[in-house]
């Protein structure tokens, strides 16, 4: 086990959205989060990074805090988290994803830009690399958020509903990145809405709601009985577990 | 030089000065702190004054510096209790600021060269006569030391946090993960902000000055959606307004600041009817054409559901349009003759016929 949450409680004005969090996801896997609306399921993955003071609880990565080890870790937030009005090519979107190697006020070099190519190429987005970022569709949007992750290189990939409002050709395309991803050891954490989708796209499985319902590979932990205590209704899982 | 050619060259480095530090500001959609700043920098200056027991240079930037920086704090905090929107955190904050210089001016220095109307406009004229004096040598105004000071800090800032800029601007949250803490970035352009205000101030005033530092960029964003046409486009603006304002004022014994803003005014009013993207006019001619296109396509496949049916005498007919779409009288013909005259059908006769080019038209997949 290598993502190592304990004890992790977050509050939203008195509230707590998270409760008592002790989760553990294994390296070199696709791990879905799944729950209800309001679940806190991104909350998660934002305190997870240290984007959300929680008010009690550590993270631990290999061993040591994730904080300490920040530029270890890439994020695919919610694609309307940020200003796609700024005045700025694909290239230069992705090419920020190396931004944490070249440090402070220092350019990116040629090795930098040679990987951006290679990354936009990987989703798909070679063509659009001059094309202003204001242009692209949705799912365009989500390939460079991708290509952005990849060319970062981390070995830990946290993602919020990275398949949320992309058509299937992108999302086919996307799902090929995670593999490549895998294949490379990366880790891959992403919260995920479609639970007819999640079995056959994810390897591990963790169902939340404010706190962890159950948690464990996709076979044993994907079962009726847990989606009916995440959920609180019954589901007919397409395929049939149990 | 002569005092023209001082005013010339204040209010231009003044002008590309103020725009240059405008342009994160607009992109970042912090504008509105511009004009906090420049208010609230006042009890700054007057606190710098009041320490040094008089209108000292050093201490009055000093202290306005400060007064910048703690009015940005402020608004950062109410807005972070989440109780209070930034923008009426930045209403609550910068008048009490305001408030508290303009009290003690007039308390402290009823007799000082510094007075609300100044504060307000500036003296650009006046800023001519204070010289810059080293070692009895007169090196001009020392407004333009100070703004050619700033000039060169506002140019550093953008090429040397060229990448930290973009990165915190376009995604905070990832730019914090990547180790740019985007703290960082907000209050060094905070700081950058609150030198050019200082150093535009005492020529141009904080009301000038705001105008200064937003419109240039409001004006190139409408125009580009690049970030190096953006810029260029900024320092053109910000230089041209200063000039043209400048002479207006001279040949007409009008006020510098007041007309440099209102050339500001002038061509913001122009771009957001010409400009040819986001124009209004471009954006009207554009729903026009499209409306337009959209007619003529359901006249062409309405003229060929029909032809050569028994109906077609009565459906094809200019006429029938008004009842067949709904149309106006005058709106049939509009779309009728913008047909014929792109070569999609044919009126000589009272059936409406299509042309070769028109039955290509209506094709599945054109």
């Amino acid at each position: 086990m290598s993502l190592s949450i304990r004890d992790l409680t977050v509050i939203y004005r008195d509230a707590p959205v998270l409760r008592d969090i002790d989760l553990d996801l294994p390296k070199g896997q696709l791990c879905a989060i799944v729950g209800p609306n309001g679940a806190g399921k991104s909350t998660l993955i934002k305190a997870a990074l240290g984007l959300v003071e929680p008010v009690s609880g550590s993270i631990n990565w290999c061993g040591a805090p994730l904080r300490t080890q920040k530029t270890k870790v890439g994020y695919v937030p919610q694609r309307s988290s940020v200003d796609w009005d700024f005045p700025t090519d694909v290239f230069d979107v992705v090419l920020m994803g190396t931004f944490s190697r070249v440090g402070w006020l220092k350019s990116p070099g040629k090795a930098e830009r040679k990987r951006v190519a290679e990354c936009l190429d990987l989703v798909g987005m070679a063509e659009y690399a001059k094309t202003q970022i204001s242009q692209l569709s949705g799912g365009q949007q989500q390939r460079v958020f991708f290509a952005r992750a990849l060319a970062q290189n981390a070995e830990l990939t946290f993602m919020d509903e990275p398949f949320a409002g992309v058509d299937a050709t992108t999302e086919e395309s996307l799902l090929n990145v995670l593999k490549t991803m895998k294949s490379e050891g990366k880790t891959i954490i992403a919260v995920h809405h479609d639970l007819q989708t999640v079995r056959e796209r994810f390897d591990h499985i963790t169902l939340l709601n404010k706190r962890i319902i159950a948690s464990g590979s996709m076979d044993a932990t994907f079962t009726e009985s847990n989606l009916k205590a995440a959920y609180g209704i019954d589901f007919a899982i397409a395929g049939g577990v149990d | 030089m002569s005092p023209s050619f001082w005013l010339y060259l204040i209010a231009s480095l003044a002008g590309v000065t103020c725009a240059l530090s405008g342009i994160y500001l607009v992109l970042r959609r912090q504008a509105m702190l511009a004009d906090a700043i420049s208010h609230s920098i006042l009890p700054g200056l007057v606190a710098g004054f009041w320490i040094a027991h008089g209108p000292n240079l050093i201490a009055g930037f000093v202290g306005a510096v400060a007064a910048g920086l703690t009015t940005t704090m402020l608004v950062e905090g109410l807005t972070r209790t989440k109780k209070i929107a930034n923008d009426s955190a930045i209403g609550l904050v910068f008048p009490a600021m305001f408030a508290i210089g303009v009290i003690w001016i007039s308390l402290q220095f009823s007799n000082v060269h510094l007075d609300t109307d100044s504060v307000l406009f500036g003296e650009i004229t006046l800023a001519v006569f204070d010289r810059f004096v080293i070692g009895g040598r007169d090196l001009g105004p020392q407004s333009v030391w100070i703004l050619l000071a700033a000039l060169v800090l506002n140019i550093a800032y953008l090429v040397l946090f060229r990448k930290e800029l973009r990165i915190a601007t376009f995604d905070a949250d990832h730019a914090w993960l990547q180790g740019f803490d985007s703290r960082v970035i907000h209050y060094s352009l905070m700081v950058v902000v609150t030198i050019t205000s200082v150093a535009a101030f005492t020529a141009i005033g904080a009301i000038l000055s705001v105008a200064l530092i937003i419109v240039p960029a409001v004006i190139a964003r409408l125009l580009s959606n690049r970030l190096v046409p953006i810029i260029l486009v900024t320092l053109t603006v910000g230089l041209m307004s200063a000039l043209i304002g400048t002479s207006t004022a001279i040949a007409g014994d009008l006020n510098i600041p007041g007309l440099v803003s209102v050339f500001l005014g002038v061509i913001f009013g122009m771009t957001l009817l010409f400009s040819p993207h986001q124009g209004i006019i471009a954006e009207r001619a554009k729903r026009a054409r499209q409306r337009m296109h959209f007619a003529i396509q359901s006249l062409l496949i309405h003229i060929h559901e029909h032809e050569n049916t028994p109906e077609e005498a009565t459906e094809s007919t200019l006429e029938h349009l008004s009842d067949e779409f709904g149309w106006s009288d005058s709106w049939s013909h509009s779309v009728a003759h913008n047909a014929e005259k792109r070569g999609l059908l044919s009126l000589n006769q009272p059936i409406i016929r299509l042309t070769e080019k028109g039955r290509k038209e209506i094709q599945p997949g054109n």
